[in-house]
């Protein structure tokens, strides 16, 4: 008995749940989360609670599915829970300012400590020259000037009252000192001087030379004088700083008293400050000419600022961990930056121009990236993958990981890193990376893998309903009415491919809300009807659908030939779908068959001319094992066989046409014609059992439409796998022609049962010696393929017969 | 009391060898010159011990602040006093375009003191820095300075290093004409607003008058001059605590 086809409600998902019972969606509370994610869902929880090394997560899926929500969600109640992390700052160190120190404060202190910095500064700019220019400070200066100079007199003196002692002058030059004999208190010119004795001028020059050693020996020990002036001045200065820096510095320390490396600094800080007092000194900015102002911006840029206080991160009124999200993850936004500003035509920088990055607002939390985003950035990926390995954060410049250094800059200790990284992305991403950086598996150890679908329980359809009263409220549309529901629901569906699934592309669900939304709005419609939705799914396949009406019109003008009436022989109609955009659509094509003596090859002419792909060439040798297993089990299979599809001119893939290509084939061998009525999709194996396709639903309505153009008979209609059943979920209008009897969808599950519905015979089993009835159509294929072979004996004797001509 | 007569000085002659000291008397003087509208004169004395020390077979100079000796000749010492002569010039010319003053330059040829006393004759007021080249005296003021102080008849300015005349003025009143006079030439060179502090004593060169002096904290203090070591010792202390000491006769 030939299989009946299918009634309209195996056509198309069931209804809503009736238990399901609300009026609009206005009655529905919001859901929490998306729907059937809870494999996702899990595996973010396990990252979260994993604090060893490598537990980040990759949550990947396709767009549109909620990732972002959820991580945001999940990684948000996390982080309300946690403990409030670590403030972190950069401190100037004094021995190596190259290098300006990291340091940790509990949460919310760091701001704080800068205002004491700050004001700190302030204070001492305003004590400084207040201790400085006390009359008390003066006099101790000069004191010490005094003596250095009076020092410096007496060793000069002393070697006048030498030089006085023997009749010697010391003179001032402006050469430098001279030694010149005397006499009558006149400095002896040459001549007088040759007139003198010569034991006088002896006794003149011997003395000279004496007080000369004693000279340079009293002026070489000048510098040793001044430098020891120059300390002593320094210790005063230093005496004075400290008196009048100490309590400021002190009050400033109690505040800290529990914070070791802030005291620690505040030391540094004295000494320095102490050391450089003469920095607060430079006077107010009216003072001094040009050339002095000059200097004193040139000094001042370095400076006050070092003791400043750099926050890279304050938790200040935060509670919990941080969960940043970070759109453009760019090296600098990852691990921060080290600016530089122009001062007098050179860029410079200190530890104040230290930026931090998204690593440091989500230390001690969670960082959320995409992907995608992440890898097209220079540099980006890479530094997150050491940032994580090495737990640390190191604050690098792009030029100086590439080697190019243009001007001076920082190197800034690290910052100790403890944070999970979620990347957001594509599962191809994802393969990727697993397959390429072995870097990959081991810092990002979960993955969060998220349903493309989930099964249509009761439960997820009361979810489905809350998801689609959230989405309305969040996008301010109108209420749903429950059979606005279930037409999206129907929709969701049809997006899953599956009647018993639902799309979890909450993106598509909302686009088809919002378009729904718009047509109750030019409808005057209080709430969004199914009919709103309906013209909302319309519209978009109107929009989509250009390519698909020239198609149809060709066929129905005949310039693509596709027959829907009578019977023909090595002709059937196989059918295609057409991977456009995101609204594929079905093409019915004409699948013939030609076959001749031959050494048992079936030939593909798609294949052989290079439009056909693997899988369909794969399906096409099945069928000469089918051939040859079923009918000549026993013998040679002696036809060659060629299959083409009809004016295809851009490929063919998928093993999908693989029955019609065999019942296009076997029609050819019987020599029984085919009813062009139907169209046949689905693919067979071996033994002849036919099995499940995709895109059977956009393949079934193409066929329908072409159909319907040229006017249903109630003969057409369309054979798909049984196992395809559950995946149908058609247009209303083919469940309509179908409930009316005009079109017919049958499923079928051996090549038998779609030779009797489309030849109108009976296949005929085969007997315990493998024979087929005669008036079977398996006994005219199997007479056929024997008459072949005996021709080919036939030949075969003949050949040997005739012994060959040299 | 009489009214103080003003301090009027037409003509103001300054010294200078290119020492520290008497470039800062050099800026001294143009600044008087200014307040009293006189002509700057400078003086370049080539120091003729200096050239006698250079013929003679053993002369060497010890240089500061390095401490080399080095051998000068006749000739050598020409070409550094005609170098030193040239920078004084310039410095003189500078300060007076600078101040915009009337000024004259002039090279002489002899014993420092005995020049600067000679060409104070055709001036009106004498500064010098109070050590500079030369043979250098106990102290903070040089020979040459104390030879002007005790015998030049026009009013001696005389300056240490670093010293100016911006500050606060006292001027010392011990009665006699010299005393007025002290005080009128203090008045007249106190910033306005701010009359100078006069200290009224019978003797000048009493010790402890320095003290008093110095304490007020003043950068110019005008004193009727006097002559005999007490008082060059008190002028001297005056000046070594960085006053501008002003000597009226």
């Amino acid at each position: 008995m030939p299989a009946a086809p299918l009634p309209p409600d195996r056509l198309r998902g069931r209804r809503l749940a009736a238990e399901l019972e609300f009026e609009t969606t206005a009655e529905l509370e919001d859901l929490d989360g998306p729907i059937g994610q809870s494999r996702a869902s899990e595996a973010l929880g396990l990252a979260i609670a994993l604090r060893h090394d490598g537990y980040n997560a990759y949550v990947m899926g396709p767009p549109g599915v909620g990732k972002h929500a959820l991580v945001k969600q999940t990684l948000e109640r996390a982080g309300n829970e946690a403990e409030t992390p670590s403030d972190w700052c950069y401190l100037n160190d004094f021995a190596d300012p190259r290098r300006p120190k990291a340091v940790e404060l509990p949460p919310g202190r760091a701001s704080g400590l800068r205002a004491d910095m700050e004001r700190l500064i302030e204070e001492l700019r305003v004590a400084f020259p207040a201790a400085f220019e006390s009359a008390d400070y003066r006099t101790r200066v000069q004191l010490l000037e005094k003596e250095v100079e009076e020092g410096r007199e007496r060793a000069i003196e002393d070697v006048r009252h030498a030089a006085e002692a023997k009749g010697v002058a010391l003179l001032r030059t402006p050469m430098g000192l001279g030694l010149a004999p005397l006499k009558d208190g006149e400095v002896l010119d040459p001549e007088h001087f040759r007139a003198l004795a010569a034991e006088e001028q002896e006794r003149f020059q011997r003395d000279i030379a004496e007080l000369q050693a004693k000279l340079q020996e009293a002026i070489r020990a000048m510098p040793e004088l001044q430098r020891r002036h120059r300390e002593r001045v320094k210790q005063l200065n230093r005496e004075v700083a400290l008196s009048a820096a100490g309590h400021l510095l002190e009050e400033v320390r109690r505040r800290y008293a529990d914070l070791p490396e802030v005291l620690a600094h505040l030391d540094a800080v004295q000494q320095d400050v102490v050391d450089n007092v003469h920095e607060f000194l430079a006077g107010s900015d009216e003072d001094g000419d040009a050339a002095t102002q000059i200097r004193k911006l040139l000094a001042q840029v370095p400076a006050l600022h070092r003791y400043g206080v750099n926050v890279m991160i304050d938790h200040a009124g935060r509670k919990g961990a941080p969960v940043v999200y970070e759109d453009l993850p760019t090296l600098a936004n990852l691990v921060g930056r080290v600016e530089h500003h122009a001062h007098f035509g050179a860029l410079v920088t200190d530890f104040t121009l230290v930026r931090p990055g998204a690593l440091h607002r989500a230390n001690g939390g969670y960082l959320v990236l995409d992907a995608r985003k992440l890898l097209g950035q220079a540099f980006a990926w890479d530094e997150l993958k050491r940032a994580l390995r090495a737990r640390e954060i190191r604050v690098e410049s792009l030029e100086k990981l590439v080697g190019f250094q243009g001007t001076s800059t920082l190197d800034p200790r690290p910052i100790p890193l403890d944070l999970k990284v979620v990347l957001v992305g594509d599962r191809l991403v994802w393969h990727l990376l697993s397959a390429l950086d072995p870097d990959f598996p081991q810092l990002f150890k979960v993955e969060a893998d998220f349903e493309d679908v989930v099964p249509r329980s009761p439960e997820a359809e009361r979810d489905f309903a809350r998801l689609v009263a959230t989405l309305a409220r969040r996008a301010g549309l109108r209420a749903f009415a429950r059979g606005a529901v279930e037409r999206v629901l129907h929709e969701a569906s049809r997006l899953a491919e599956d009647s018993t699934r639902i799309t979890t592309d909450v993106g598509a669900i909302r686009d088809l809300l919002q378009e729904a939304d718009h047509h109750a709005e030019q409808g005057g419609h209080a709430a969004v009807s199914a009919a709103d939705v309906g013209a909302a799914v319309d519209a978009v396949e109107r929009r989509a659908g250009r390519v698909r009406e020239r198609m149809l019109e060709e066929l129905v003008r005949g310039t693509l030939v596709v027959e829907t009436r009578g019977s023909c022989v090595g002709q059937v109609n196989g059918l295609s779908v057409v991977p456009i955009g995101r609204r594929p659509f079905g093409r019915p094509s004409r699948i013939t068959a030609r076959v001749r003596l031959g050494r048992g090859e079936v030939v593909d002419i798609e294949r052989e001319v290079a439009l056909g792909g693997p899988v369909h060439s794969k399906g096409v040798l099945i069928l000469a094992g089918y051939l040859g297993g079923r009918y000549c089990r026993d013998r040679p299979l002696t036809l060659a066989a060629t299959l083409v599809f009809e004016q295809s001119y851009s490929g063919v893939e998928g093993d999908s046409a693989s029955s019609a290509e065999l019942y296009a084939l076997l029609s050819a061998i019987a020599e029984v014609p085919l009813r062009q009525s139907l169209a046949v999709t689905g693919s067979v194996d071996q033994l002849g059992r036919i099995q499940a396709v995709g895109g059977v639903n956009p393949k079934i309505e193409g066929f329908f439409d072409l159909c319907r153009a040229r006017g249903l008979s109630g003969e057409e209609g369309v054979l798909v796998p049984a196992a395809n059943v559950p995946h149908l979920v058609l247009r209303d209008d083919v469940v309509a022609a179908a409930a009316e009897g005009r079109f017919r969808i049958i499923p079928f599950e051996t090549v038998d049962e779609g030779i009797e519905l489309l030849t109108g015979m009976p296949p005929g089993a085969a007997d315990a010696e493998g024979r087929f009835p005669e008036d079977s159509f398996n006994g005219r294929v199997a007479a056929r393929l024997e008459a072949m072979a005996a021709r080919a004996r036939a030949f075969a004797v003949r050949d040997a017969q005739e012994p060959a001509h040299g | 009391m009489a009214e103080a007569p003003s301090f009027a000085a037409r003509r103001i002659l300054v010294a200078i060898d290119a020492s520290a000291a008497s470039l800062d008397a050099l800026a001294a003087a143009a600044a008087l010159a200014v307040r009293l509208g006189s002509e700057l004169k400078g003086l370049f004395v080539e120091d003729e011990d200096l050239l006698r020390l250079a013929g003679l077979p053993f002369a060497d100079i010890v240089r500061t602040p390095g401490g080399e000796r080095e051998r000068i000749d006749p000739a050598s010492a020409e070409v550094a006093l005609r170098a030193i002569g040239a920078r004084a010039r310039d410095a003189v010319e500078r300060a007076a375009e600078r101040h915009r003053v009337e000024w004259s330059f002039q090279v002489s040829r002899g014993r420092v003191a005995a020049e600067v006393l000679a060409a104070s004759e055709s001036a009106d007021l004498v500064v010098l820095g109070a050590a500079g080249h030369g043979r250098p005296a106990r102290g903070a003021v040089g020979e040459t300075a104390r030879a002007a102080a005790a015998r030049v008849r026009t009013p001696v300015l005389l300056l240490a290093r670093g010293a100016h005349l911006a500050g606060e003025v006292v001027a010392v009143d011990d009665g006699t004409p010299a005393g007025t006079r002290a005080v009128g030439a203090a008045r007249q060179l106190a910033r306005e607003g701010r009359p100078p502090t006069v200290v009224c004593t019978e003797d000048p060169a009493a010790s402890g008058l320095d003290e008093v002096v110095s304490r007020l904290g003043p950068s110019l203090a005008v004193l009727p001059a006097g002559d005999g070591s007490r008082f060059i010792g008190a002028v001297e202390k005056l000046v070594a605590s960085g006053i501008a000491v002003l000597l009226v006769r």
